[in-house]
């Protein structure tokens, strides 16, 4: 009885909630209330007169609904037993002519029945792979390197962007003058860019971000990690390499959908994230280095120009957040949910099916002329 | 954790957090349970090549057993195993009229932990009807569509109703805000599931 009155309480919340009642007010009833729904369909006077006695604010206005919590109660009971977690109370209520519960339970058991088969044979599929799934363990050791590896590239990838923000403020004075003249503009006032009042920037004024304090954290964070960093890393670092960022743009496009009446951008629940990483000025910066003699066969660039062309025109979809790995050339993008053929993107003048997936996908495009039809006509209704 | 140290309590226990645990133990007495009962269909009808497909329908009523939360292993799981699969047998025998092979009974060695086995368990698989009926059919082609279409319902319908996680773990897993999101989605997507079968019925 106990879960039944829980699946009570569940319903009921929001609805006292709106009465302004808690559920864990002890003047409520909870057993009355329970009797009350269990014989609501042959004699609903018992549970009108307790929530009378309750002294609602607008006891009507929850007996409007009683209809829908009845049935959704119902619902909770037929799951209930579907499951096998049956009660005395379920089963007094099995039986009985024009049964909602006795038709409830019959279509939820044939969806488990649908389910439990599917699932099984996905089981029996993949009971080999499980078992070398549930095998499979990482030596410490091979952990540690490939953590050591990425933490490696990703410092590397830092260098190189601050490189690139250090070239765009060409100082031209000694760095010292810089510095005392920071210093100064910090004295008179705080701020986290500082202008400098030389005539000459006066003229043509500059921005000078204070990156050079990040390579004094990195440059700890160097000493922290040891010098068997820099033995094990026999190539070094070369400054005139300036590996180009990978350019991570996003925009947040509606999903025209069907809500029923047709499609239409719903643009106030149903969005998806797209998320740009255009990896193109990379992939040229690393072929620059490959071009040179010395670097022609190094296998630590060779390795991300491989990665990265892999996932050259490729997407990660998880329902909210769409990643594409594609040169960002501010394209048009459309995002469709298309029934039950699932979601469709439209980038300038192409279709791509997607799917949900976290490991990278190729976009690819669909052919299907009667689809791309459709899809288009729903693109001119909602535009 | 290394695996292979673990004991069958523990297995099991694994086995309801992530079924991956379940290839495991299928791969691990797969070779004893089928030693076990090629003794058993001795001058039967039942051919080799289909005991494999009743060690499997024995790892899905371990599987089913373990996640429906009222499982427990009162002998080692190797037993369990045997005693299901002589269970498995024995009704594959009813269905092609045969008797078992009271002989080989007789020459399994009970001292030996891979032969053992508890006439009492007598564990099968939840019978699921008349799948062949238009309605079903239907509901397994709407199924089917939904799990291409991409989207979490089929994994949160599959999730609560075969492998019986509950409301809570459902909303960590999705890292929906709370139990009552969750069942609200599951409705959601129970509706969506109906008129799809509803559209397959109908076309």
């Amino acid at each position: 009885m106990t879960s039944i009155i829980l699946h009570i309480k569940n319903r009921l919340e929001p609805v006292f909630q709106e009465q302004g009642l808690l559920i864990s007010d002890k003047s409520i009833e909870w057993e009355a209330i329970y009797k009350g729904f269990l014989m609501y369909i042959s004699d609903p006077k018992p549970l009108y007169q307790e929530l009378y006695r309750m002294k609602l604010k607008n006891p009507e206005h929850v007996i409007s609904q009683l209809d829908n919590l009845y049935d959704a109660f119902m619902t909770d009971l037929a799951e209930d037993f579907v499951l096998g977690k049956n009660n005395k109370s379920i089963i007094g209520l099995l039986g009985k002519e024009d049964s909602i519960l006795d038709n409830k339970i019959i279509a939820l058991q044939q969806l488990k029945a649908v389910i439990t088969k599917t699932e099984r044979q996905r089981i029996i599929q993949d009971l080999d792979e499980m078992g070398q799934r549930a095998a499979f363990v990482i030596a410490e050791s091979t952990l540690e390197t490939a953590l050591k590896k990425k933490a490696r590239t990703d410092l590397k990838e830092q260098f190189s962007a601050w490189d690139a923000e250090l070239k765009e403020v060409k100082v031209e004075e000694p760095m010292h003058e810089l510095e005392s003249k920071i210093y100064q503009k910090k004295m008179l006032g705080s701020s986290k860019t500082l202008e400098l009042d030389t005539e000459e920037n006066s003229r043509n004024s500059r921005v000078i971000s204070l990156s050079w304090i990040k390579y004094a954290v990195a440059a700890s964070v160097l000493i922290m990690a040891g010098i068997f960093y820099f033995k094990s890393f026999d190539r070094t670092d070369n400054i005139d390499h300036v590996l180009a960022n990978v350019e991570t743009t996003t925009q947040t496009v509606s999903i025209i959908e069907n809500q029923g009446m047709g499609y239409i951008s719903n643009e106030k629940d149903q969005q998806v994230e797209l998320i740009f990483n255009d990896y193109t000025k990379r992939i040229v910066s690393i072929k620059d280095i490959l071009n040179e003699d010395t670097y022609e066969n190094d296998s630590f660039y060779k390795n991300e120009l491989d990665s990265l062309k892999l996932l050259e025109n490729t997407y990660v979809f998880d329902e909210n957040q769409l990643t594409l790995n594609l040169e960002n050339t501010n394209q048009k993008f459309h995002f469709i949910h298309f029934n039950d053929a699932g979601f469709y993107l439209k980038i300038d003048d192409s279709f791509y099916h997607v799917i949900n997936t976290n490991s990278p996908v190729k976009l690819v495009v669909e052919n299907d002329d009667t689809i791309v039809e459709q899809l288009e006509k729903i693109i001119f209704e909602n535009d | 954790m290394n695996i292979t140290t673990l004991s069958d309590q523990e297995l099991v226990e694994l086995v309801k957090e992530d079924q991956d645990y379940l290839g495991y133990i299928y791969k691990t007495h797969k070779e004893y349970c089928i030693l076990f009962m090629r003794r058993l269909i001795v001058g039967s009808k039942i051919k080799e090549e289909e005991l494999g497909d009743i060690y499997q329908d024995v790892m899905l009523i371990l599987y089913e057993k373990i996640v429906k939360g009222d499982f427990i292993l009162t002998c080692s799981l190797q037993t369990y195993l045997n005693s299901v699969c002589r269970y498995q047998v024995l009704n594959k025998f009813k269905a092609v009229g045969k008797q078992l092979n009271f002989e080989a009974y007789e020459s399994f060695d009970v001292d030996s932990i891979n032969e053992q086995y508890d006439p009492q368990i007598q564990d099968d698989l939840e019978d699921l009807g008349n799948d062949k009926e238009a309605q079903f059919t239907a509901l397994e082609a709407a199924l089917q569509k939904l799990k291409n279409s991409g989207g979490k319902c089929y994994e949160l319908l599959t999730l609560f109703w075969y492998h019986r996680k509950s409301m809570a773990e459902l909303t960590d897993h999705f890292g929906y805000t709370n139990p009552s999101n969750t069942k609200n989605q599951k409705a959601k997507c129970q509706k969506r599931l109906e008129k799809l079968a509803f559209n397959e019925m109908n076309t």
